[in-house]
């Protein structure tokens, strides 16, 4: 199992809304709205879906982007200290260039 | 209470999301965030409204800037002014000379460069005469080095062969200025702007070629309702988003118009008798002295209906806008290259200031004829410098023997030193190096192979082998530099330090913020160098640095109308730019000419409030202009108009803002502004090719289809070097003022 | 399918110290990913937001358009740099206060901070696209009636 904290960044008028449907959202548990834009969001999913999975809240209307701020697949370890997952750190890292909040 | 190991993952997972908002934001920010050591005063490199910047520097490199909140911007920069300090770091940067040897330029030490320049300048004067040599300057160029290049040419080498890219420009506003006043330059300033409750814009997308200035009007507007705007242009442009009325009309019949205003205005009785009969000559366009009887049968030639026919703009419309004008307590016109860049480019401005001189509209807060000014340094540094063929400084005439003889005294030349015949304009002087008959030409701080109309005329003269020209200009890519035969590496902008003076009068001191990059030298070292080299007398040229060039030409200019010795270095490094006339030290600044109590050239107990002092009768003259069509018409075989223009992102041949990447990609290219109706008739889409041809040259360019240019006109922007709509424009120009009609020629459009 | 052969040594490290298996921490004071969603790469004209913003984000176009920032054309990409992070101005969807409102609102920060005290960002008040504080810019819109 995946987890994954991170930050949604929506709309000021639509995050009212988005945290209502991230909570709907079986695999997500959110921790509130900050600063009446951001909703603290932690997802778990099998790490091969954990993107697809934040994908879908990209997706949603009003959200502007997200901001991961951790993530951990240490569940999939196997007794022999071995991962199977397609889950690849430097596309994840690719696709997330460094920004200035 | 017993926490899986799962849960105390997520609790990670939400603190390290929480950390993130919780905290002070702006604290997460590194701590040290590239904060400047210091701040550098000095005013933007780009257009005539002349903002105030302070470039901040950190470790001695350039890495920001904001604006100067004591300068009129109050603080504020457009865009492009917001991003100036990449461009300093161009990797184009010409960092050191070159010579051209067997068509490739080779690195060069400054003494090879300097003697090779030398030499042909002096073999030229040798053979030819000094009239076979030439001086083409700018209005980027800072006013100490335009004044210094001038004396140089006219005192040193007794040329008059002194001309610059204001010629393009502003040279119509001058000789309309003159011709009505008297005098150059704007009598009022940019504070009129709060008090005007009538805007009146015609020629100029003020929006994108003066941004700040337009700021201050919309700003205007939404203090007061009442406000009206006037936008007068053939393209919708995003100037007039805040327009009462947009007045489309057919391109060069705006003289009809203007004419018709004046109709309507004293058919309303809203003309100002006690004004003009007091301080106004009516003027035909004979130059015979005539009265108002004479102008309104003149006018009745210029009905708001036959204007309609002329114009294609309604009767109505050209009623409405003229009560508007006449009727607010304090109008306010504002014109640039719409004016300017015409054949009759002078009558244009004249025209203008006839509204204004008819209704009194002007010596009071808010009320002014405005000639806004494209380059930084056009007003400052060329006209007041008298840096053209037929100027000398300070608004004298070399074709005066009276003024020859008061600058030979004041500049303690021999009497008889400066030659009496005026040079070459611009493009006599351009057609003149074409054929070899200019020898040598020193260019300063513009890019001629660019901006010349109809320049394949000029690249191929520039190609000549019995020609030389020597560039000073900081960027390699710049089209120029695959012409001269030598390539000087200036310092550039906030590398050296001296004076821009801007539209309204103000003369502000830029200070410099870095040292020059490589082995650049200030444009004033350099020019002094030459003159060493070329043994011009040191007693005519006897500075030592910049601050000593300025101190002359203040002391100059002290016995003149510009007189502004009061403008000491110390005083403009401590002020944020001062308006002159300003006669001593603890003078403010002129905000209104002409005006008794506000202008100290007039008498304290003057015994009138205006005092036109330019004509020896104290009146301006308002001049009966008549319509007369562009040079070249819209015809059967090229039955549209092309314009030329520039927008927001670029400015000029785009040799600066090309370097910024956001501006680059804002407008990486050229493309064809193309009616909607036009496009359909021609079945092209937005994107399609489109072949643009002119009697000079064709070339396709990518269509942009919308309704800013009106049915039959078609607008493309000149900052590209690789899609050079020079090319196709004419080099016809205006009898008065010798600026070419960049705005109208014909052309034809097809689907490429 | 890719799979990743740890060590066995570090497995005794502990579970819960993130050194063993593939486990990565992004603290959030250092490094802050966000991924530039529902963007186009669009080399030609990739500064001209505004045209694609029209459709991808109309509201925020919208409200831009119509305040003093787009009727004056302080455009997109002053505060906000380019997407891909090659402009001259740093990436950000929320443009910093001290390095971008500073150029050019330099003297009303100013004020603010003697009058109330500057706030760490100048949009809990002054949203950036629109004018709600200084009401409708030059020209009412349907939009703005509020």
């Amino acid at each position: 199992m995946a987890i994954m904290g991170f930050l949604v960044h929506t709309l000021r008028e639509d995050v009212d809304a988005v945290e209502k449907k991230i909570t709907a959202m079986p695999e997500m548990t959110t921790y509130g709205i900050h600063q009446g834009q951001y909703v603290v969001v932690v997802a778990e999913a099998i790490s091969d879906r954990i993107e697809a999975v934040v994908e879908q809240v990209k997706e949603l209307d009003g959200v502007l982007t997200i901001y991961t701020t951790y993530l951990t697949i240490e569940d999939e370890m196997d007794e022999n200290g071995n991962i199977e997952t397609n889950l690849s750190l430097r596309k994840l890292l690719k696709k997330n260039p460094g920004i200035n909040l | 209470m017993k926490l899986t190991r799962r849960e105390v993952l997520k609790c990670a997972a939400a603190s390290s999301a929480l950390m993130a908002v919780g905290g002070n934001l702006s604290s997460v920010m590194a701590a040290d965030d590239g904060e400047p050591d210091k701040w550098v005063k000095a005013v933007c490199r780009f257009c005539g409204t002349g903002c105030g910047v302070m470039i901040g520097v950190k470790n001695g490199k350039v890495v920001t800037v904001k604006g100067d909140p004591n300068n009129h911007n109050q603080g504020f920069l457009c865009l492009k002014g917001a991003l100036m300090p990449p461009i300093v770091y161009a990797k184009e940067r010409v960092t050191r000379p070159y010579i051209r040897k067997d068509g490739q330029l080779v690195p060069a030490t400054w003494d090879e460069a300097m003697d090779l320049v030398v030499s042909k300048f002096k073999k030229a004067i040798k053979e030819h005469g000094p009239t076979s040599v030439a001086y083409y300057g700018s209005g980027q160029a800072l006013t100490e080095e335009s004044y210094l290049a001038n004396k140089i040419w006219k005192a040193g080498l007794r040329c008059n062969n002194v001309e610059g890219n204001p010629r393009l420009c502003m040279a119509s506003a001058v000789g309309g200025y003159y011709t009505s006043f008297g005098k150059d330059e704007p009598c009022g300033c940019y504070e009129d702007i709060d008090a005007a409750t009538c805007f009146f814009i015609i020629g100029s997308n003020m929006s994108e070629c003066h941004p700040i200035l337009f700021k201050r009007v919309a700003a205007r507007k939404q203090a007061d309702p009442n406000v009206k705007v006037i936008v007068v242009d053939p393209r919708k442009t995003n100037t007039a988003r805040i327009a009462d009325e947009h007045v489309s009309f057919k391109p060069g019949t705006d003289l009809a118009i203007l004419n018709a205003m004046a109709y309507v205005i004293i058919q309303e009785e809203l003309d100002n008798p006690r004004f003009y009969n007091k301080y106004v000559n009516f003027m035909t366009n004979g130059k015979k002295k005539a009265d108002f009887k004479t102008y309104m049968k003149f006018l009745e030639d210029y009905t708001p209906e036959k204007a309609e026919k002329i114009s294609g703009v309604p009767a109505d419309q050209i009623r409405r806008i003229a009560k508007m004008f006449a009727e607010s307590s304090a109008t306010m016109s504002f014109w640039t290259m719409g004016l300017n860049q015409r054949i009759r480019g002078v009558w244009a401005n004249n025209l203008v200031t006839n509204l204004h001189l008819l209704t009194g509209h002007i010596g009071k807060p808010g009320a002014c004829n405005f000639s806004l000014t494209g380059q930084p340094n056009a007003c400052g540094g060329v006209r007041d410098t008298g840096s053209l063929c037929h100027l000398l400084p300070a608004g004298r005439m070399i074709k005066k023997p009276e003024h020859r003889a008061q600058l030979e005294k004041q500049w303690g030349l021999k009497p008889g030193t400066i030659a009496p015949k005026p040079g070459l304009h611009t493009i006599a002087l351009w057609n003149a190096f074409s054929e070899g008959k200019i020898k040598a030409m020193y260019v300063l701080c513009t890019n001629p192979a660019h901006s010349l109309p109809n320049v394949n005329m000029y690249t191929e003269g520039m190609e000549r082998k019995d020609n030389f020209m020597v560039l000073s200009e900081p960027f390699m890519d710049a089209e120029t530099v695959k012409y001269c035969d030598v390539l000087l590496p200036p310092a550039f902008w906030c590398e050296k330090r001296g004076v821009y003076g801007c539209s309204e009068r103000r003369y502000s001191l830029l200070m410099q913020a870095v040292e020059p990059m490589g082995e650049c030298r200030s444009d004033v070292e350099i020019l002094l160098d030459f003159a060493k080299r070329m043994g011009v007398d040191p007693k005519v040229i006897p500075f030592k640095n910049v601050d000593d060039v300025w101190d002359e030409w203040r002391e100059v200019s002290s016995i003149t109308p510009y007189n502004f010795k009061g403008m000491t270095r110390e005083r403009q490094e401590k002020e944020s730019g001062i308006l002159w006339p300003c006669p001593t030290e603890d003078h403010p600044g002129t905000k209104r000419r002409y005006v008794r109590g506000e202008d100290p050239n007039i008498p304290k107990d003057y015994k009138n409030k205006y005092w036109f002092y330019g004509y020896p009768d104290g009146k301006a003259k308002l001049w009966m202009r008549p319509y007369a069509p562009a040079a070249e018409e819209p015809d059967a075989k090229y039955p549209m108009v092309l314009t030329t223009g520039r927008v927001i992102d670029h400015w000029h041949t785009g040799t600066m803002t090309m370097k910024v990447p956001e501006l680059r990609r804002s407008f990486p290219r050229a493309y064809v502004e193309v009616n909607i109706e036009d496009a359909k008739k021609h079945g092209i889409k937005n994107g399609d090719n489109v072949l643009l041809e002119t009697r000079r040259d064709k070339m396709v360019f990518p269509a942009k289809v919308s309704d800013v240019c009106r049915p039959g006109l078609v607008f493309v922007p000149w900052y590209d070097k690789d899609l050079m709509i020079n090319k196709l424009t004419l080099n016809a120009f205006d009898k008065g003022s010798k600026q070419p009609e960049y705005k109208i020629c014909a052309v034809r459009i097809k689907k490429a | 399918m890719k799979i990743l052969q740890v060590k066995k040594k570090r497995k005794l490290l502990g579970a819960v110290l993130p050194a063993v298996g593939f486990c990565v921490v992004f603290a959030a004071a250092t490094v802050m990913a966000a991924t530039p969603i529902k963007h186009l790469i669009a080399p030609d004209s990739a500064a001209d937001c505004y045209e694609c913003h029209k459709k991808a984000t109309p509201k925020i176009a919208q409200n831009w358009y119509e305040s003093k920032h787009g009727v004056v054309l302080m455009k997109c990409f002053v505060c906000h740099g380019q997407p891909d992070g090659k402009g001259s101005v740093p990436w950000a969807v929320v443009p910093s206060p001290k390095k971008v409102c500073r150029k050019c609102h330099d003297p009303a920060m100013k004020r603010m901070e003697e009058k109330f005290g500057l706030k760490g960002d100048c949009y809990t008040c002054h949203p950036f696209h629109q004018n709600s504080i200084h009401h409708d810019a030059y020209k009412k819109s349907v939009t703005k009636k509020q």
